[in-house]
């Protein structure tokens, strides 16, 4: 999101940088009495004269601009994906964290340490994690018998790290489809 | 980049006058303040008269304020594009006595790289000094083999290379952030 917000930013300023400019010229043009320079503001304010609030015109602007404003808003409100959880540490000035790609990076390669697991896929949430294994066998039995020592490998790499808010783990093993 | 907090005010205080303006339009237009309003033309209210009669002072007014306002984007813009979070050199004062040294940070985070580099199970290591000089912080971000004892490399990280770092520049309480990664890659096989 950050990313994206700088070029907007930069967009957003330039555009008051410019909008200012125009009133300030248009003022100034006024004050000495000339004629419009930049925009011909005569015209809107004849247009605002004549056009009513009940004008479809306003209708259509007013949903535009609500669309408009609630997209801006629910882009910049929406809290920022989750990239580091927190680790405890001894030294109080050390703000250490695992990010969320290397706890589920971790959690795989524990998932994979165990015998009869061919594939793992984890994913990372702020307060779950998941496990999604493919058994090396096909039958569903022996898929099942895997859960629970995917699931101890998983937790031992989670206590081992001395995780603030461990995430909620949850474990499924798949047999291998063919 | 330390422009991000003020980026996203702005963009809400943007987002929230164009929803709100938008939505003080569909009531006004939709007969909410009163059907007689909604037939009114845009001008007609007590703000266009106001503005009106009192416009020899108030539009000069008006365009001190976007000179104002001008120059505040144009700050916004300048911190956009050329300022940077990084710190510039450190001065470091041990006694009065005994003269001043400046550290360059890029010696820093070389230093404490190079070091990292050396610990088992460490894939990749990257530091930062960011902030105020007088007042500088370290971001340190560890990419771990797959195969590493996480507990172990981030004990000996902190006891270790964070010491050094804290060390290094007379600050035992320098705030520093560490993030540990693990790479994807796989071990290679010894045959």
């Amino acid at each position: 999101m950050r990313v994206i917000n700088r070029p907007l930013a930069l967009v957003f300023a330039a555009a008051l940088v410019a909008a200012s400019v125009i009133v300030i010229i248009e003022v100034i043009a006024f004050m000495a009495h000339a004629g419009p320079v930049v925009v011909h503001w005569p015209a809107w304010d004849r247009w605002a004269a004549r056009t009513h609030w009940n004008a479809l015109v306003i209708k259509v602007w007013s949903v535009i601009l609500i669309i408009a404003g609630a997209i801006v808003l629910a882009f910049e409100l929406k809290p920022p994906r989750v990239t580091r959880l927190k680790l405890h540490s001894d030294e109080k000035a050390t703000d250490a964290a695992m990010t969320r790609k290397g706890l589920a990076e971790t959690l795989r390669a524990a998932a994979l340490d165990i015998d009869g697991i061919s594939k793992a896929a984890v994913t990372v949430r702020r307060r779950r994690a998941r496990v999604a294994a493919t058994s090396a066998a096909r039958d569903r039995a022996a898929a099942d018998a895997l859960i629970e020592p995917v699931a101890e490998a998983a937790r031992q790499r989670l206590e081992n790290l001395q995780m603030r808010r461990p995430p909620r783990l949850r474990v499924r093993v798949f047999p291998r489809s063919r | 980049m330390h422009t991000d907090r003020t980026n996203r005010l702005a963009l809400t205080v943007f987002g929230l006058a164009v929803f709100l303006a938008g939505v003080f339009g569909l009531i006004v237009s939709t007969g909410g303040f009163g059907k007689a309003y909604a037939h009114r033309a845009l001008f007609a209210n007590r703000v266009s008269t106001y503005i009106g009669a009192h416009g020899d002072w108030l539009w000069p007014a008006a365009a001190a304020g976007c000179l104002l306002i001008a120059l505040i984007a144009l700050r916004w813009i300048a911190a956009l594009l050329l300022s940077t979070d990084r710190a510039s050199d450190i001065t470091i004062t041990r006694g009065s006595r005994k003269g001043t040294t400046i550290m360059h940070p890029a010696a820093l985070s070389g230093a404490l790289t190079r070091e990292i580099e050396t610990y088992h199970g460490v894939d990749t290591a990257r530091a930062r000094v960011l902030g105020d000089p007088g007042d500088p912080a370290l971001v340190v971000t560890v990419t771990a083999t797959r195969s590493a004892d996480l507990a172990a490399l981030r004990h000996r990280l902190e006891s270790d290379a964070l010491s050094h770092a804290r060390h290094a520049l007379g600050n035992p309480g320098l705030p520093i952030q560490l993030d540990l990664n693990v790479s994807n890659r796989t071990p290679e096989r010894v045959s």
